[in-house]
């Protein structure tokens, strides 16, 4: 039997998905280059919406495959997100290589989550080879895009979704 | 003049070794002291009379000198490279695919197409539907060729035959009677598809395109059964019937259904516009065609069960579990795409190589005229004490990926259906969540509106149940096909 690591589902053995929620339960040993098809880019000058982060506001990336989730070290204004490898020159403040990123494609620096000048949370992909995508659309690189509390940030395949708790009551949800 | 390569299951360009081993192995699997099925003397025989010539490179010269080309190339690929020593069940998938070789891919005119439109011609279908399906019958008698042969029935609660079987070359006569159609009565669908067999039946040969285009927009009530017996008939006779559902009233489970019985597929249709999209795919698709009536004769090993039966591409449909399972068409571009999901119990586990299906694959060449192509389809594995750790086929997993989808659809709504409400909303929620992940933001939120609607109604809205099921169907194939 495999058990389902988001439901706790118990499939057969040699079950590809969860046959209760869909969830991959093989991960695939190697596979750099993912085929990840060119939708429509998604212009980014439009308006931003997004709330301002409060300044001791807590930035939570949950992955959504493992259910695990992953502290933002608070007190800065910029993280790259990444893999470690060896040899490698510049680091990603958040290494993402416990959570299967080399099998799901993530680059070794791969996107930036930023709080700009407005105080709003911005994502910007840094010219990874499979893409970052924003709620199941593909993002400009080099270019920031506005986060909101709950969506779904896809770096490759490595999906994750953005929680962003408040520090300050006023601005709790 | 047999084949060798497909009776060891070799390639043709094998090596000594590789067909030395493929026999031996077929002679460890055959050999009549081990055997016990009853074909299992005629395979041993044809498998030493195979080794006996490509075994020596003289005799397996002068036989590939003979041997016309192979039309179609199968892959089969499966999700596990043996099976596991342990007490409880496993799951093997399996993906084949069917392509044409290069020699095939030549354009080569099309057999003659003897088709049968049935339109549903009750009150609901009155004012837009009508006129669109007879707007859409025009354009294709208009593409006939002279030796192609076309009939439309209407039916609500008798059948009537609206325009009788006649030939191409006559198209003022075909327009004429089309336009007299006119809405009136209830839907049975028995008496519609019974006047069509029979008007396919009175140009009808095997070497024919034949071929029944259901097109409805209701329920019909009681003779299910009948419809499902005449379609064994028709699958028979290699007359293919696909089914075109308008708006959401009709039934969805049925129609495809009917469809798979035959090789066909159901289609849903939301706007009036895409009628005549649907059948002038349909009817240029019949040009684009390698093979047709391909289908799988099969029996399954003792403790195997066959779970699913899906075809991916062309037009993603569900096959039947029972034999003789009809795939469907091989397209010139593209490729046929199935995928099984077979259930193996411990029990059944005993020899060191496993049978988990065991068959023949039929198929007719189009080529002018049709001509019969088969070989054998074996599935098999060996029986290992330690995990298998190779990876599944990149291919498969993807596939299973897209139809995992579709198939939490087809969960939901059966518990949706028995009032399971609580489970089908959780579903609900996670499949909108992997549409999300996977994309299909649009879909999404189709499928988060009938979230709302179990939470309200308690129920799935018609409309709303067939969008999400023809919507994840969509997604199935590996790329898009003919635009529908």
């Amino acid at each position: 039997m495999i058990r389902c690591p988001v439901c706790h589902h118990e499939n057969y053995d040699g079950a590809l998905y969860c046959s209760e929620c869909g969830a991959p339960l093989y991960v695939p040993a190697t596979t750099q280059n993912l085929k990840v098809d060119e939708d429509a880019w998604l212009p980014t000058s439009g308006d931003f919406r997004s709330e301002a982060v409060g300044k001791d506001a807590r930035i939570i990336l949950f992955l959504v495959e493992s259910g695990q989730r992953v502290f933002l070290e608070s007190g800065r204004g910029e993280w790259t997100l990444g893999r470690l490898a060896s040899g490698q020159a510049v680091v990603p403040d958040v290494d993402l290589t416990a959570y299967n990123a080399y099998e799901q494609g993530v680059s070794r620096l791969h996107a930036a989550l930023r709080v700009d000048a407005h105080g709003r949370l911005t994502i910007t992909d840094m010219g990874s080879s499979n893409g970052t995508r924003v709620n199941g659309i593909k993002i400009l690189p080099n270019t920031p895009h506005p986060l909101q509390h709950g969506d779904i940030v896809a770096l490759g395949k490595l999906v994750f979704q953005v929680l962003l708790q408040s520090g300050s009551p006023e601005e709790g949800k | 003049m047999r084949d060798y390569y497909q009776i060891l299951g070799v390639p043709r360009d094998a090596t000594a070794e590789q067909i030395k081993k493929a026999y031996l192995a077929l002679v460890r699997r055959y050999h009549p002291d081990v055997a016990s099925e009853p074909e299992a003397h005629e395979i041993f025989l044809q498998v030493q009379e195979a080794y006996e010539v490509l075994s020596d490179s003289l005799k397996r010269a002068e036989y590939d000198a003979a041997l016309p080309p192979e039309p179609l190339l199968l892959r089969v690929s499966t999700s596990r490279a043996s099976l596991l020593r342990v007490n409880e069940p496993q799951l093997v998938y399996v993906l084949a695919t069917l392509r044409p070789a290069a020699e095939a891919l030549q354009p080569k005119e099309r057999p003659p197409l003897n088709m049968c439109l049935v339109l549903d011609r009750s009150t609901s279908m009155s004012g837009a539907r009508l006129a669109a399906v007879k707007r859409a019958a025009g354009l294709l008698i208009d593409e006939l060729r002279p030796d192609d042969i076309f009939s439309v029935v209407t039916f609500n609660d008798r059948a009537e035959v609206a325009v009788p079987a006649t030939r191409g070359q006559h198209k003022d006569f075909l327009r004429k009677h089309i336009a007299g159609i006119e809405a009136f009565g209830g839907t049975e669908i028995f008496h519609g598809l019974q006047a069509a067999y029979r008007q396919v039946g009175r140009f009808y040969s095997p070497d024919y395109l034949n071929d029944i285009v259901l097109i409805t927009d209701g329920h019909t009530y009681g003779d299910e059964e009948k419809c499902y017996r005449l379609a064994r008939q028709a699958q028979q006779r290699g007359i293919v019937i696909s089914g075109l559902g308008l708006g959401s009233k009709w039934n969805d489970a049925f129609l495809d259904k009917l469809a798979a019985l035959t090789g066909g597929s159901a289609h849903l249709v939301t706007s009036t516009r895409d009628i005549e999209a649907f059948l002038e795919a349909h009817f240029h698709g019949m040009s684009d065609r390698v093979a047709e009536q391909v289908r799988l004769d099969f029996r399954l090993g003792a403790g195997v069960e066959l779970q699913y039966a899906f075809r991916l591409a062309p037009q993603a449909a569900p096959l039947t579990l029972t034999p003789p399972m009809v795939w469907g068409y091989v397209p010139r571009e593209g490729r046929l795409d199935v995928l099984l999901e077979l259930l193996v119990w411990p029990q059944d586990l005993k020899a060191e190589m496993s049978e988990l299906l065991f068959g023949r694959l039929h198929a007719r060449l189009l080529a002018g005229r049709t001509a019969p192509w088969e070989r054998p389809f074996r599935l098999a594995l060996p029986l290992r004490d330690e995990a298998d750790l190779a990876s599944p086929p990149a291919e498969l997993v993807e596939a299973m990926g897209r139809l995992t989808l579709y198939r939490m659809q087809e969960k939901a709504r059966a518990e949706a259906k028995k009032g399971q409400v609580v489970q089908a909303t959780r579903r609900l929620e996670q499949l909108s969540h992997r549409l999300l992940m996977a994309g299909q933001p649009r879909l999404a939120r189709t499928v988060q509106k009938e979230v709302d609607s179990l939470r309200t109604a308690h129920a799935l809205s018609e409309s709303g149940e067939k969008a999400i099921k023809f919507g994840t169907r969509a997604l199935i194939a590996p790329q898009r096909e003919e635009g529908l």
